[in-house]
């Protein structure tokens, strides 16, 4: 079987246009305003937010802010498989991070739903984030 | 530092010369001051005092001259009084004297004019006095005088540090005491020398570069008017409790409404705590939420779950007959059962079909632990639904009692305003005045700290900008580069300053944690303490509560206690522990474990106490430790004491 031999970056990047989302949620001391601890946290969700919606698009050409893989822990990286496989039904995804490609799209447009359900609705972003689980 | 002797002449009760040796070795390294109360004590430990930093140390003890001795001088007469201390310093050792000297031209004790001097002495390894040019320099640099009252100091104000509103002093004493205000003088500094460098920059800069580094220079500028009005914000927030304070002492002593303000003093603590219990609610909330994100992804454990299914039953994974297997099938041209296989024949074909849908056996793993821990992560995410749940219904009956007892402190007010005594609703008013300016000036100091904020994010991107516009002329880089080596040494140190600052701080949560778990007797009781971002010592409850509110007054002295050897632990400073009557408000059970502890925490200990403080196993503890013991011997017809040692 062919097989690709280009790695991908062990990073997880996302548009420079998106950043300041990334910003407002893990900045300051307020935890119901600002839940988020690190950008890996947010990306998590953003991904999550991503598949959930059905909304996936291509990152944009050009350099890309991003997330060192070893921040993500060993369930992160099952989620962000589960995601992957889910969406394509391909297990030769889960070799090598080739299932970042995918989340990857699903982050970028999955990062403007978390915009809009926990930021641009009323309510601090840790309750609006909390009624997504019921 | 530790202290050898001290020799105390003609000061406030003390007449004549008295000399006292202070125990220092290692196992017996305490000295017990003994006396009645108004003896001397106090007199003795503000000799110390004085000796080391003068008048500012001793404020508010009334005369310091010996009043027999000015008594018996006549008109004319020199006068001298004088306390001298001899100690040591990492092996050096010193002499420091203080005294008045002057004439009595009056026989009026008010009257009489004297001057306070001072001098310190190092004695060389030849016993020759050298006398130190730095006195005070000296003398800060061994026990700073920021810091004296965390080692020398006054039983009966000790619980200072476990008031519940004594955050800001907790953080002075260990900025103080661990020196990190060092730092922050050394960040100043570096600041103003990047700001000089860049002035002489400006001038040889062209004009775009002049225009970025008036703007960085413009938004300095704006930071540091900031900064300023959030110090004159903090200052307006205590000025307004502290009136909100005094009107409650005021009503709290006024018939007939003090049992409604008693009543609000204690809504206000029940809400006090019920908002730490939010805090922590939320925190726990939070915690979970984070944890199961991967719940938010819809159906995803379900499909991908059915997928793998799926492969597993069409034989695709896991690659039960490995590949390699398969291969050697082929390249023998002969099958499992023993035929021969003949080549691009049917079986050969659907041999290599397996070969090609079969997954690589590190992609098998790959994918048997995927489906192994979706089951994993499937389960848990039903278990942290319910927690959720929990703790969400948690929360909102937390909120519902906030409200309840929040519609009672608004009917409290209201009554208070429609009373008939003359001054209260007035007082109320001004109550409520204060409590809105409090949460104006709050709100106006959030808005600064982000404009400030803003202004560093803008700063660094004004910094990018310079960078690239600078020229490369050779002195312009030269300074150039200074003045960016200043601008990052004092960054760094601004980052260096930060974590160290919280390194110390849980350094010192640990260690007052483990002090105040060996001398607290409800040892069960009591299962955490937390020193906060916010610098407020908490202490927890077996049942999770926050628990200073309910601390006692000794058990606050022994928070206190604990908190001051942690620092004296963590900061390295070797100084002695100078405590004058500090077991007034203990129990037994607290002086016992303080005893039997303390002095092996401190490098000397010198303690001031009445009998009464000191029976029993207290005493015994102690007097395992104790190297030098006197007597305080008042003689009631001369109104001076003598010091007798025991």
């Amino acid at each position: 079987m062919e097989k690709d031999t280009k790695k991908r970056a062990e990073r997880a990047f996302y548009p420079e246009e998106v950043k300041s989302i990334y910003i407002a949620l893990t900045e300051g001391d307020n935890t119901e305003q600002a839940p988020f601890e690190t950008y890996k946290q947010v990306f998590m969700l953003a991904a999550c937010m991503g598949y959930r919606k059905n909304l996936r698009r291509s990152l944009p050409a050009g350099k890309k802010p991003d997330i060192r893989m070893e921040v993500f822990s060993e369930k992160d990286k099952y989620i962000l498989k589960g995601i992957a496989l889910a969406a394509s039904g391909e297990v030769e995804l889960l070799e090598d991070f080739a299932y970042m490609d995918i989340i990857e799209e699903y982050a970028y447009s999955g990062i403007y739903e978390v915009k809009t359900e926990l930021m641009d609705k009323p309510g601090a972003v840790l309750w609006n984030l909390v009624g997504l689980f019921f | 530092m530790k202290l050898g002797q001290i020799i105390i002449e003609n000061f406030r009760q003390y007449y004549g010369k008295q000399r006292v040796s202070f125990a220092s070795s290692e196992d017996k390294n305490v000295t017990v001051i003994h006396g009645l109360n108004g003896t001397g004590k106090t007199s003795f430990f503000s000799a110390i005092n004085w000796c080391l930093y003068g008048k500012g140390a001793v404020k508010g003890i009334g005369e310091l001259i010996n009043k027999r001795y000015l008594e018996e001088l006549s008109f004319g007469d020199a006068v001298y009084a004088q306390v001298e201390l001899a100690f040591s310093h990492n092996e050096d050792r010193y002499r420091l004297r203080r005294w008045f000297s002057g004439r009595k031209n009056s026989d009026s004790i008010d009257t009489i004019l004297y001057d306070e001097d001072f001098s310190l002495m190092e004695i060389g390894y030849d016993g020759q006095a050298i006398k130190k040019h730095n006195p005070i320099g000296i003398i800060n640099s061994i026990l700073p005088e920021n810091v004296r009252t965390y080692f020398l100091f006054d039983g009966e104000k000790i619980d200072r540090f476990a008031r519940p509103e004594s955050a800001k002093e907790v953080k002075h004493a260990i900025y103080n005491v661990l020196k990190l205000e060092l730092l922050e003088r050394a960040r100043k500094h570096l600041n103003v020398i990047a700001k000089e460098y860049r002035v002489e920059l400006r001038k040889m800069a062209d004009a775009e570069l002049k225009e970025l580094l008036d703007k960085r220079d413009r938004k300095a500028e704006d930071k540091e008017v900031y900064e300023q009005k959030i110090i004159e914000l903090e200052r307006e927030i205590d000025l307004a409790e502290k009136h909100i304070k005094d009107i409650d002492e005021k009503l709290t002593h006024s018939e007939g409404v003090k049992d409604l303000q008693n009543r609000r003093a204690a809504l206000e603590q029940d809400m006090l705590q019920l908002g730490e219990k939010l805090s922590i609610e939320t925190e726990k909330i939070r915690g979970i939420v984070m944890d199961s994100i991967g719940s938010i992804s819809g159906e995803m454990l379900e499909k991908a779950h059915a997928i793998l299914e799926n492969k597993r039953k069409k034989g695709e994974i896991p690659g039960n007959i490995r590949q390699q297997f398969l291969e050697d099938l082929l390249y023998n041209l002969e099958c499992i059962c023993g035929r021969p296989l003949m080549e691009h024949g049917e079986e050969y074909h659907r041999i290599k079909n397996i070969i090609t849908s079969t997954v690589s056996s590190r992609l098998e793993d790959e994918v048997t632990n995927l489906a192994s821990q979706l089951k994993v992560i499937q389960a848990e995410k039903q278990r942290h639904i319910s927690i959720l749940k929990e703790g969400m219904a948690e929360r909102t009956s937390i909120r519902e009692i906030w409200q309840q007892l929040d519609a009672e402190l608004n009917d409290i007010s209201h009554q208070l305003k429609g009373s008939l005594q003359e001054d209260i609703p007035r007082l109320e008013e001004k109550r409520q005045d204060y409590k809105r300016d409090i949460e104006d000036y709050r709100v106006d100091k959030r808005v600064l700290e982000g404009k400030i904020k803003e202004i560093k994010k803008e700063t660094k991107e004004l910094e990018l900008e310079i960078r690239s516009a600078r020229k490369v002329q050779s002195k312009a880089k030269l300074i150039s580069n200074k003045a960016d080596l200043a601008q990052q040494a004092a960054d760094a140190i601004d980052d260096i300053y930060q974590s160290f600052a919280d390194e110390m701080r849980a350094k010192i949560q640990q260690e007052t944690k483990t002090i105040f778990s060996t001398l607290i007797w409800k040892d069960g009781h009591f299962r955490d303490l937390k020193l906060a971002e916010d610098y407020k010592l908490a202490v927890v409850d077996r049942w999770g509560r926050a628990a200073e509110a309910e601390l006692s007054a000794g058990e606050r002295q022994v928070l206190s206690l604990s908190f001051i050897a942690a620092m004296a632990k963590v900061s390295g400073e070797e100084a002695p522990l100078v405590m004058d009557t500090p077991f007034g408000r203990l129990s037994s059970a607290h002086r016992e474990a303080i005893t039997s502890y303390i002095p092996r925490l401190a490098d000397q200990m010198i303690i001031f106490v009445t009998d009464e403080e000191l029976t029993g196993k207290t005493k015994e503890n102690l007097l395992k430790r104790t190297g030098k013991q006197y007597q305080l011997d008042f003689d009631h017809h001369t109104g001076c004491t003598t010091i007798n040692p025991c």
